[in-house]
C-alpha cells in the first residue's frame, strides 16, 4: 500500500551542564547517569536492533551541546563507569538477596542483565563515547540528528540583544560540526521557543529548519493553510514546523494514557528509599541521604500504596500494543487528515527523550514497535525526517510563525516569573558587557592571555543563559542549586570582565575557571563582536 | 503535575500581595487579570506576609486601556508594593548557608559545599578575608605567594593529594592553550584513566579552586550604574520591564527641577502605546521598585520610558526602554492570496490542528490532559513532557511525593520487612553452596549471605567440601517465619 502520510517523531534530548570536577560525588550528576543508563543506551539498543532486523527506520533527535559536552567528557565517562559499576554490584547483591522469592528475584536479574548490558555497549561498543553511536546511525540514514542552542538558552528573553542569540546558534553549530563531522540541517529551539526574525539568524548559519509548539505555527500571519500538517516558509526560508496536538495526546491522554498503564514499572518505589539503610549505604548519597538507585520492583498498579510486583514480560507485551494503537491511531489521523489537504500530511510529534526510559520505563520499547511497525511496507503513515520532508515537498507557504514556546501557557512564563525574573537584569547586562568585550579586542594584537579570558567570558556568560536554572526556579525543585549556578557564572563573568578591563588578569583565577567550566574548548568570542 | 501546581501556587501568593483597586471599574481583561482581582479582594494588600512567606517579587499591573483614559495625577493603579530585592537575595543565601535539614536531601551539594568552605576559611586564615573579583583584582601579585603558601601548608586531602599535586604539577605546567589542545585530543580518545583525572582535580582544586571560585557564591551587584530601560514579553497580555538608573542621573534631575518640585514628582513609567508620542499612559512606581508587569494589549507594540514626572506635569525621563511587539492569540485573519483556500476547508484543518482546543496554549491543553492521568504520581512528571527538561523534573515529582507523604504520615503507617542472615565460616580454600548456589568466601575463610524472608517455610542448606573434596559438610536451618499483622485505633479524647 502506498503511505497516505508522514510522521516525524522527534525525541529532544537535553541535560544543562553539570559537572563538578571540585568534588568526588554530585548529586546532579547523577542526571546525565540515569539519562545514559534509562534512555540514551536503550535508544541506541533499539536502533541496533532495528538495523539489525532490517527496519529501515527514521527517527529524529536532537542532541544539545551541553549533552555532546558532557557524553564526550572524560570525567563524567569515567564517573559514569563507576556508577554503572556499583549499580551492577547493587544488583547482583539483589539477586542473592531475593532468592526467596521467586518474582523479586526475576526482576532483579532484569536489571542486573540490563546493567550489565549497559556497560558492555557503553564501554565495549562505543568507547565510552556514546556520541559514536548515535553518528553511526545518522551516517546510516536512520536518525537525523539536529542541534539546539548552545546551552538552551530561551532565546525569546534573549532578543534584546541580536549578538546574545547569535552566539547561541553559532556556538551550537560548530559544537556539532566538532561532534558530527558535519553541520547541522535542523535545530531544535531551546523549550521550543521562537520568536519572529530569529530565523535570520538561523539561517546565516546554514540551518534549514526548526519546531514550533503547535500556536507557533497555527498563530502565523497570513494563517498557515495546512495547520501544523505541513511546514511553513519564513521570510528567510527557513522552514518550521508546528507540533501535532493529537498525537501528543495519544501518548498522555487519561482515556488512552499509555506510560499510566497499571503493568508499566513504578517510577516511585525504589530500593534506596525501601531497603535497610545499612545495606543500601555503599549506593546512595554518600552522607547516607536516600536517593533513587535505579532498582525498581513495583508496577504502577493504581493509586494506593498496595504495588504489585513488576512483571516484565507483561510489560513489553503492554508496550507492544500501545506501538500499535498509537499506529492505529496515526493512521486513522492522517486518512482523515488527507481528505482536506492536497498534499501528503506530516505528523510531527517531538517529545522529550528522557520521558522514554527514565520517566516510562517501556518507553524505548514503545518506540522500537511503532517504528517497526510503521516502517513496513504495508503502512499507511510512514516515519520520515524532516529534512525529508522537505526534500519531497520544497515549496511551501510563506508565513511568519507567532512567538511561541511548549512550556506553561505558550510563551514565556515559565522562565520569567516572579520566581525567576531577577536574572534578566544580569543575563542581559553580562551579554551586553560581552558585546563590548569583543568589539574592543577583535581587532587587537592577541595577548594569548586576554585571548584566553575573553574566551572564558563567553562561556561563563552561556553558562549563565541555561534555560534549565530558570526553569528549576519556576518549579521549585533544586532551587538552591540553580540559584547558585546563575550567580556563580555572573559572578565569574563579571570578574573576568573587570580583570579584562583593568588589564590585570590573574592567571590562576583564569585557570581555574577554565578548568571548572571547560564546555566549548574552542570558542570563538569574536561571535560577540559588532 | 509540577509545573500546574506550583504554578497555581505562586498565582496565589502572588495575587494575596497585590492590590487591586479598581479593577472591576476599570476594566481589567483577560482570564489571568480577572483571577487576580478575586483573589486579591480577598486579601487586600498583605506585602509583608507575602514577604515573610518566600522571597517573591510581587507583581503589579495595570490595564493599558485604564491608564490611558484616567487623569496622570490620580493614576495610581494596583500600585503594590514590592518587597526589595536585596531582601530575595539575602534569603537565597541565607538558605545556603544554613543547610536545614529539610532541604537536604534534595540539595546535598551544597551542604558539602557548606563545610567545605569553612574548612577552606580555616586553613587559609593567614590570607586576606575577602574574596571574589574585588580581592583578586588588588591582590593580583599577592595571589601567586599565597597560592604557593596554601600548596605547602594546606593538606585536607591528606598524603594521597600531596602526592597528586607533584604528580601534575609537572604534567601542567605548559599554558592553558596547550592543554586546551591536549585536551581536544583526549576527547578522541574516549577514556582518560581515572587516577590521573582526580589528580588533575584535587591539583586545581588546592591550588585555586575554592579559594578563587567557590567562594563566588557572593551577591550579584544591586546596579550595573547605568541607565537603561529593557522590556521583555511575558506573553500576549504581559511585558515585563526592569530598570537601572545611575546615581548621578537621580542627583542631576534633583537638581534641575530643584529639591522641593523633586520631593513631589513621581517616579513613572511611561507607555507609549504603539510607540506614538502622543498615546502614552503612566504608571506611578512604588519607591523601591526596580521593575514590573504591566497587562497590556496582545498585537500591539509598545515602547516605555522611565522618569520622574514634577506637579506641573513635566518629564524628566531617564531612560527609554526597546520596543516590544506583542504576540497574536489567534488565527491570523489575513490569509495569503496566493494561498486561497475554499471556504470551510481551513476551519476544519484548524480543527484538526487542535485549534479549537487553543483557547489559551497547547501546552495547557497538554497539562489539563496530563492532569486526568491515571495514576496520581504519574501526572507530575508529565509536566516535564510538555516542557522539557525531563530529568531535573524528577526532583520536582520528588519533592511534591514527599511533601505527599508527610500529609499521609498524619494517618499513622507502619511497615516491617524481614531478612535473614545467614553466615559461617570454614577453611579459607573450601568451597560451600548454599541452597544449591555457590557463594564466595572471604579470604579468612568466613562467608555471609543475606535473603529477604518472605511468609512461609524454608530449608536453606549450606553445604561445605574440602579442597580435596573428600569431606562434605552440611548444614540445613529449617526456617518458618510467619507475619501476623493487627490494627487498633484507640477513641479519641472528644
Amino acid at each position: 500500500m502506498q503511505e497516505k502520510g508522514y510522521i516525524s517523531m522527534v525525541l529532544h534530548a537535553h541535560l544543562p551542564y553539570v559537572r563538578h570536577p571540585e568534588y568526588k560525588y554530585f548529586l546532579e550528576e547523577n542526571w546525565l547517569f540515569e539519562a545514559i543508563n534509562e534512555t540514551y543506551i536503550p535508544l541506541l539498543n533499539i536502533f541496533e536492533t532495528l538495523r539489525h532486523d532490517g527496519v529501515n527506520f527514521k527517527i529524529t533527535m536532537s542532541l544539545t551541546p551541553t549533552l555532546l559536552a558532557m557524553l564526550s567528557d572524560p570525567l563524567l565517562q569515567e564517573r559514569y563507569i563507576k556508577h554503572i559499576d556499583a549499580l551492577i554490584e547493587l544488583a547482583d547483591k539483589e539477586v542473592t538477596r531475593t532468592q526467596l522469592m521467586a518474582d523479586f528475584n526475576k526482576v532483579a536479574r532484569m536489571y542486573l542483565d540490563k546493567f550489565t548490558l549497559n556497560r558492555n555497549v557503553f564501554v565495549g561498543k562505543y568507547g565510552g563515547n556514546l556520541i559514536s553511536g548515535f553518528k553511526k546511525f545518522q551516517d546510516s540514514g536512520n536518525l537525523e540528528i539536529i542541534t539546539c542552542c548552545a546551552t538552551h538558552g530561551f532565546l525569546p528573553l534573549m532578543s534584546v540583544n541580536s549578538k546574545a542569540v547569535e552566539a547561541q546558534i553559532k556556538i551550537a553549530v560548530d559544537s556539532y560540526e566538532r561532534h558530527l563531522g558535519r553541520k547541522p540541517r535542523g535545530i531544535w529551539l531551546a523549550e521550543c521557543g521562537y520568536f519572529p526574525g530569529h530565523d535570520e539568524i538561523l539561517k546565516k548559519y546554514g540551518i534549514q529548519f526548526f519546531f514550533t509548539d503547535t500556536h507557533g505555527v497555527l498563530h502565523a500571519s497570513p494563517r498557515p493553510k495546512y495547520g501544523v500538517f505541513a511546514p511553513v516558509f519564513c521570510g528567510s526560508g527557513v522552514a518550521a514546523f508546528g507540533r501535532d496536538v493529537e498525537s501528543s495526546r495519544s501518548v498522555w491522554s487519561m482515556n488512552e494514557g499509555y506510560p499510566g498503564d497499571y503493568n508499566y514499572r513504578e517510577f516511585y518505589r525504589d530500593v534506596g528509599f525501601d531497603l535497610d539503610l545499612d545495606y543500601i549505604r555503599p549506593y546512595i548519597h554518600p552522607d547516607g541521604i536516600r536517593i533513587n538507585t535505579g532498582i525498581k520492583y513495583y508496577k504502577i498498579t493504581g493509586k494506593t500504596n498496595q504495588k504489585e510486583i513488576y512483571n516484565p514480560e507483561k510489560a513489553s507485551y503492554m508496550a507492544k500494543e500501545h506501538a500499535a494503537n498509537f499506529h492505529f491511531n496515526r493512521v486513522k489521523q492522517v486518512e482523515h487528515l488527507s481528505r482536506y489537504m492536497d498534499r501528503k500530511p506530516l505528523v510531527v510529534s517531538p517529545y522529550d527523550a528522557e520521558l522514554f526510559g527514565h520517566w516510562w520505563y517501556e518507553g524505548p520499547q514503545f518506540i522500537e514497535h511503532f517504528l517497526r511497525m510503521s516502517s513496513d511496507s504495508k503502512s499507511a503513515v510512514k516515519p520520515i525526517t524532516p529534512a525529508e520532508y522537505l526534500d519531497m515537498y520544497p515549496k511551501n507557504q510563506v508565513v511568519t510563525p507567532s512567538f511561541s514556546s511548549w512550556g506553561h501557557k505558550g510563551y514565556s512564563e515559565v522562565w520569567l516569573a516572579p520566581q525567576n525574573d531577577w536574572i534578566y537584569k544580569h543575563l542581559i547586562e553580562i551579554a551586553e558587557r560581552m558585546v563590548e568585550l569583543a568589539t574592543y579586542y577583535q581587532n587587537q594584537s592577541s595577548d594569548l592571555l586576554v585571548n584566553r579570558a575573553l574566551a572564558q567570558a563567553a562561556r561563563e556568560l552561556l553558562l549563565a543563559q541555561s534555560s534549565d536554572w530558570a526553569f528549576i526556579m519556576y518549579n521549585n525543585t533544586t532551587v538552591e542549586y540553580a540559584v547558585k549556578r546563575t550567580k556563580d557564572h555572573i559572578n565569574r563573568f563579571n570578574s573576568l570582565y573587570d580583570q579584562i578591563k583593568r588589564r590585570r588578569i590573574v592567571p590562576e583565577f583564569l585557570q581555574a575557571l577554565e578548568y571548572h567550566d571547560n564546555i566549548f574548548p574552542d570558542i570563538d568570542y569574536r561571535v560577540y563582536a559588532m | 503535575m509540577a509545573i500546574a501546581k506550583n504554578g497555581k501556587k505562586n498565582e496565589t501568593k502572588k495575587t494575596s500581595a497585590v492590590k487591586e483597586k479598581s479593577a472591576e471599574k476599570k476594566g481589567v481583561s483577560g482570564a489571568a487579570s480577572s483571577r487576580k482581582s478575586i483573589a486579591a479582594e480577598e486579601k487586600p494588600l498583605k506585602t509583608a506576609k507575602a514577604k515573610a512567606e518566600k522571597p517573591l517579587k510581587t507583581e503589579k499591573k495595570i490595564t493599558a486601556k485604564s491608564a490611558k483614559t484616567a487623569a496622570p495625577e490620580k493614576k495610581k493603579i494596583n500600585a503594590a508594593k514590592m518587597p526589595e530585592p536585596e531582601t530575595v537575595k539575602k534569603e537565597e543565601i541565607l538558605k545556603t548557608v544554613k543547610a536545614s535539614s529539610a532541604a537536604v536531601k534534595t540539595k546535598t551539594a551544597d551542604t558539602a559545599e557548606v563545610k567545605e568552605r569553612v574548612g577552606v576559611k580555616k586553613t587559609l586564615t593567614s590570607r586576606p578575608k575577602s574574596s571574589g573579583p574585588a580581592k583578586t583584582e588588588k591582590n593580583g601579585a599577592v595571589s601567586k605567594t599565597a597560592v604557593k603558601d596554601e600548596k605547602k601548608s594546606k593538606t585536607p586531602a591528606g598524603a594521597k593529594a600531596k602526592t597528586a599535586i607533584k604528580k601534575t604539577a609537572a604534567e601542567k605546567s605548559p599554558s592553558k592553550v596547550q592543554k586546551r589542545e591536549v585536551k581536544k585530543v583526549v576527547v578522541k580518545t574516549p577514556l582518560a584513566k581515572p587516577e590521573a583525572m582526580n589528580v588533575i582535580s584535587s591539583d586545581v582544586e588546592n591550588l585555586y579552586g575554592k579559594h578563587y571560585i567557590i567562594n563566588t557564591a557572593q551577591e550579584l551587584p544591586e546596579s550595573y550604574g547605568k541607565n537603561r530601560l529593557i522590556t521583555l514579553v511575558r506573553d500576549p497580555e504581559w511585558i515585563y520591564t526592569f530598570w537601572d538608573v545611575a546615581g548621578e542621573t537621580i542627583t542631576e534631575i534633583k537638581n534641575t527641577m530643584g529639591a522641593k518640585e523633586f520631593n513631589d514628582a513621581k517616579r513613572i513609567l511611561r507607555l507609549y502605546d504603539g510607540g506614538e508620542a502622543g498615546n502614552y499612559s503612566d504608571i506611578e512606581l512604588t519607591d523601591t521598585a526596580s521593575s514590573w508587569y504591566i497587562h497590556v494589549k496582545p498585537e500591539a507594540r509598545y515602547v516605555l520610558e522611565l522618569g520622574y514626572r514634577s506637579k506641573t506635569g513635566d518629564f524628566y525621563k531617564m531612560a527609554s526602554s526597546n520596543d516590544v511587539a506583542m504576540p497574536s492569540q489567534r488565527v491570523s485573519e489575513h490569509s495569503d492570496e496566493k494561498w486561497m483556500v475554499k471556504d470551510g476547508v481551513f476551519e476544519k484543518i484548524y480543527e484538526l490542528s487542535g485549534g479549537s482546543q487553543l483557547g489559551m496554549s497547547s501546552a495547557d491543553i497538554m497539562q489539563a490532559m496530563a492532569r486526568g492521568m491515571k495514576p496520581e504520581e504519574f501526572s507530575q512528571l508529565i509536566s516535564r513532557g510538555i516542557s522539557s527538561e525531563t530529568l531535573s523534573s524528577q526532583f520536582a515529582a520528588e519533592k511534591a511525593r514527599e511533601e505527599q507523604e508527610v500529609k499521609k504520615q498524619r494517618k499513622f503507617w507502619m511497615v516491617l520487612n524481614t531478612e535473614l542472615i545467614v553466615y559461617g565460616a570454614t577453611e579459607p580454600d573450601a568451597s560451600v553452596t548454599l541452597m544449591d548456589k555457590p557463594i564466595k568466601l572471604r579470604p579468612d575463610g568466613t562467608f555471609s549471605i543475606r535473603m529477604a524472608l518472605p511468609d512461609g517455610d524454608v530449608d536453606i542448606p549450606a553445604v561445605g567440601v574440602s579442597a580435596d573434596k573428600i569431606d562434605k559438610i552440611t548444614i540445613t536451618p529449617e526456617v518458618h517465619k510467619r507475619t501476623h499483622y493487627s490494627k487498633a485505633e484507640k477513641e479519641s479524647a472528644l
